[in-house]
């Protein structure tokens, strides 16, 4: 009879398995002109979500009879380049590491719930739209790449499930990709996300230079999780750190990267309610929590973690205040505890952030859904009370001189005018900056090779002078 | 790679010369296109005869990769026979080379439908071919040299025939064949890689790779010249061919530095000009120079697992470019030149070419899943190894990158329907040319160690030329390719 650790290898590895069946099964069909069909593709569904669900129950439970808090399941190196040089051994490992802990367990099985009932809604939500396969493809994308990211041992699988998460985000915010608005608004979800992508990259580059490998438990330590003990020296650290930070805000729309999440609303209301509700807009968070042993290292790490996540707590409970429809209300009263989630974890707690996250993704998860029936959902409830809600007085109202109202509702407004700020002071130089190089180009073909060229203009439109 | 072992092992295959016969395939098939008037037999012919050339290297790498197995060297060939010198042969770099350049080749042939096959000279098409799996086989530096210089002429036939200039284009290639001929011939002349042999030869490949300085040629020819052959002259990455074969193996590490240096500048330069691109063609011209540069930067790290990350680079985004860069061509035959300003709506129409467009554009961004996935990583983390700051660049490059894809990709197959009374679905020849690239970016992305290790022997080799020929050494002779 196998032991009780065999059957948790077996389900830890069918916790990943199924996902990944999921993405082959629809994304192949698909590839290949075949897509499955509505029927099949919502089986699937239901399939590879229960296996992988039950799966992740039947981990906790394993670790619940055996006392185990911390399981490391080792799938080896996926790949791995040995050089001698120097007179030294190089080693380039890609390991491949899951960990089931008191932190992934319940995110993993958060993330599990969410995306079978997102899945079964959305079959229906979703029947007979144009673009049903294609949803469904990104569907499967973003669930592996939760899933991964769930449960990554090393920073490499982290950052594989990091960039599924994120290009799937982005081609869903994209989905009704008949009108401009919603592909220009996915596009700069895309910006902050590679933004996101490249700072975890270059944290996961400075990590191996630093260790030699990319594990968490060789940067945080082999403790189960809240424990452990980072291992990089004080300057490291704080380079280590300020990359996740940075990642971690830009996925988690921290300010000053929170212009992408009301562009996000363009999406079909099931991925809004697993993106910016529930999986994707806690994820940095999660990375946060999972790195938690270098911000108790570092006071200075915990103090803009805390700065970070008030900042964005009071940016978004303002900005939501002014909303006018319940998709960007909703989408901002996420962010603002999102912001408090993330103050929690600068001010060191670990296990009230979790129970904030898990509390908070179910929640808003049942909100998002419910929004297209939010009139109806009034309209009953006025009913059974027989007269109009109540709509009292903010706390601005009571406190605040009616020039500074006038002042935060602009701001509020505006949204902070963090976007259009970082546009005019980071998008627009660059893009000013090379077209230039551009037109110079331009014109030096031109000069010496005759003028055929097309040259661009500062709106963006194509100035042709073909011949 | 075991698979390619198991059938050299099994086959006797060096019993059958199939270099030659992949060398000449394409030589036959050009010779009998350029006679064809008919677009439909010409494309046959085509694609016979670069299938044909695909096979044999491909067979050409199992044998050579069983003969190195057992330690034996490969029989002289029979054009080595004849000349007496070993001029052709494969060896450790060259090996999976040969035939990746015959399938970037054979992958634009079979997309080349329609409007595009009645226009395009399959006569030209193959003679490049030739001319580029002539010049990858090749172990002779002369003869390497010569083949370098051959390949250029094709583009000029190419521009003239349209009736666009060749000036740009000439005179880059004219100043890469004389300091090309320059650098070979001091270095012969004295025996030794002096700074009067290897300065011009390092100017040589930066010329050639499209490094800025040097790269107005590349978006020149994109721009006027066929698209098929523009990405054929670009993605097989000849330069690079030309940098580990006649400079690196010989130059000091003073050649390496600036090499590098205005590698890594080019790459996040053409990768910023990426972002701002109007016009289709020119943006796929700053990814090629990107990614050739990046390819570069790797080589000059100097490091083995950095070579090897680079070495692999190479065929990862030399498929991925000519995927990307097909699918874009694919929508050009549909829809006529395309601007990278309003939306075009052609996913509704050909959403195959979109889904390849994408899977092969993220593939040279590296992301989770595809070919570029490895050699990507592997190079940011070599060269934060080698220097703290070249590491971020290459990163910041990679993500420019990304975001331009993206963009074009929204740009051309996002917005309103593209109106038309005729069908724009993809053909079965594409669909064909898909398939396979998919099967390329996806397979490769999920078994990345066979391409590894394959790159890491031949950065081994690389690195094992340069101890052996330090500054103050002779350039190297024809070596025996499968010691």
């Amino acid at each position: 009879m196998p032991d009780i650790a065999q059957v948790i290898s077996t389900l830890a590895v069918m916790v990943a398995a199924a996902p990944l069946i999921l993405m082959i099964g629809v994304g192949g069909s698909a590839l290949i002109g075949q897509p499955p069909g509505e029927p099949a593709t919502a089986r699937l569904i239901r399939m590879t979500v229960s296996v992988s669900l039950i799966c992740a129950v039947g981990i906790f439970v394993g670790m619940l009879a055996t006392g185990d808090r911390h399981v490391v399941l080792d799938l080896g190196e996926w790949v791995s380049i040995r050089a001698h040089e120097g007179g030294h051994d190089h080693v380039y490992p890609f390991r491949v590491k899951l960990i089931f802990d008191r932190l992934s367990i319940p995110f993993l099985v958060l993330s599990l719930i969410l995306c079978g009932t997102i899945g079964a809604f959305a079959v229906r939500y979703m029947h007979r739209e144009t673009g049903f396969d294609r949803f469904f493809v990104l569907y499967a994308m973003f669930m592996l790449g939760i899933v991964l990211a769930s449960v990554a041992g090393t920073i490499e699988t982290l950052l594989v499930g990091w960039e599924l998460v994120g290009l799937s985000s982005a081609l869903l915010v994209a989905f009704f990709h008949e009108r401009p608005a919603p592909v220009r608004n996915g596009l700069r979800v895309w910006v902050i996300f590679r933004v996101s992508d490249t700072a975890l990259v270059m944290a996961a580059i400075l990590i191996h230079h630093s260790l030699g490998s990319g594990e968490f438990e060789r940067l945080v330590g082999a403790e189960a999780w809240p424990g452990g003990r980072a291992s990089v020296s004080s300057g490291e650290l704080l380079a280590i750190g300020l990359l996740i930070i940075l990642a971690a805000a830009c996925k988690s729309a921290l300010v000053p990267f929170s212009g992408w999440l009301p562009r996000a609303m363009e999406g079909p209301t099931p991925s809004s309610a697993v993106f910016y509700g529930a999986l994707s807009v806690h994820l940095g968070a999660y990375l946060l929590l999972r790195v938690g042993p270098l911000l108790d290292e570092s006071p200075a790490l915990s103090s803009i973690v805390v700065v970070l996540g008030l900042s964005t707590a009071l940016y978004a409970y303002v900005t939501a205040s002014v909303q006018t429809d319940i998709k960007s209300a909703l989408s901002f009263a996420s962010l603002a505890q999102v912001g408090i989630i993330v103050a929690e974890i600068g001010l060191g707690w670990r296990f009230i952030p979790l129970v904030h996250i898990l509390g908070h993704g179910f929640l808003r998860t049942l909100q998002f859904l419910r929004a297209p029936t939010l009139l109806q959902d009034y309209r009953h409830l006025e009913n059974a009370l027989g007269e109009r809600l109540p709509r009292g007085a903010g706390i601005g109202a009571r406190v605040f001189t009616p020039r500074l109202r006038t002042w935060l509702y602009r701001f509020a407004l505006e949204r902070g005018y963090i976007e259009s700020l970082l546009a005019e002071y980071v998008g627009k130089p660059f893009v000013r900056l090379f077209r230039w190089f551009d037109r110079l180009e331009r014109n030096a073909i031109d000069s010496f090779g005759g003028g055929e060229s097309a040259s661009s203009t500062e709106d963006g439109r194509i100035a042709s002078d073909r011949r | 790679m075991d698979v390619l072992l198991r059938i050299g092992g099994d086959m006797n295959l060096h019993a059958v010369p199939w270099l030659e016969l992949g060398l000449i395939s394409p030589v036959l098939g050009a010779a009998l296109a350029a006679r064809c008037r008919d677009a439909r037999a010409g494309w046959r012919i085509a694609f016979s005869s670069s299938g044909a050339a695909f096979a044999c290297s491909l067979l050409a790498w199992a044998g050579h990769i069983a003969l190195a197995a057992r330690g034996e060297p490969s029989p002289p060939g029979v054009i080595d026979r004849l000349s007496g010198v070993r001029i052709f042969g494969l060896d450790e770099m060259t090996g999976p080379l040969l035939p990746f350049v015959a399938l970037l080749h054979l992958l634009i042939v079979a997309g080349t439908t329609g409007g595009k096959a009645a226009r395009l000279s399959f006569g030209s098409l193959l003679a490049l071919e030739s001319v580029n799996l002539a010049a990858f086989a090749a172990i002779h530096p002369q003869v390497l040299a010569g083949l370098l210089a051959l390949g250029t002429v094709v583009p000029v036939f190419e521009l003239s025939s349209r009736g666009r200039s060749i000036r740009l284009y000439s005179a880059h290639m004219g100043i890469f064949l004389l300091l090309l001929g320059l650098g070979l011939g001091v270095g012969h002349r004295e025996g030794y890689a002096t700074t009067l042999a290897w300065v011009p030869l390092t100017v040589a490949v930066l010329i050639r790779c499209g490094i800025a300085p040097f790269h107005l040629w590349i978006g020149d020819l994109f721009s006027r010249g066929a698209f098929g052959t523009a990405i054929l002259v670009v993605t097989p990455m000849t330069g690079v061919l030309a940098a580990v074969r006649l400079l690196v193996p010989v130059c000091p590490d003073a050649a390496l530095e600036p090499l590098g240096a205005l590698s890594l500048v080019t790459a996040v330069y053409a990768a910023g000009l990426a972002v701002v691109q109007v016009e289709v063609r020119r943006f796929m011209a700053c990814l090629c120079i990107g990614n050739t540069a990046l390819v570069l930067t790797g080589i000059s790290l100097g490091s083995e697992i950095g070579v090897t990350a680079a070495l692999g680079l190479w065929i990862s985004a030399g498929i991925a470019l000519t995927g990307a860069a097909f699918a874009l061509r694919a929508a050009e035959s549909r829809i006529g030149v395309i601007t990278l300003v309003e939306f075009r709506g052609l996913y509704s129409r050909a959403p195959a070419l979109a889904v390849c467009f994408l899977s092969a554009g993220l593939a040279t961004v590296g992301f989770p899943g595809t070919l570029g996935l490895l050699p990507l990583e592997v190079l940011i983390e070599r060269a934060v190894a080698a220097n703290i700051l070249i590491g971020p660049a290459i990163a910041i490059a990679i993500a420019l990158n990304g975001f331009a894809i993206l963009r074009a990709y929204a740009i051309v197959f996002t917005g309103r329907p593209h109106a038309s009374v005729i069908p724009l679905s993809v053909t079965q020849r594409e669909r064909f040319t898909v398939l396979a690239l998919a099967l390329l970016v996806f397979v490769g992305g999920v078994l990345p160690q066979p391409l590894l290790d394959s790159r890491q022997e031949a950065a081994r080799a690389l690195i094992e030329q340069r101890a052996r020929h330090s500054p103050a050494t002779p350039i190297p002779v024809p070596r025996d390719p499968d010691r």
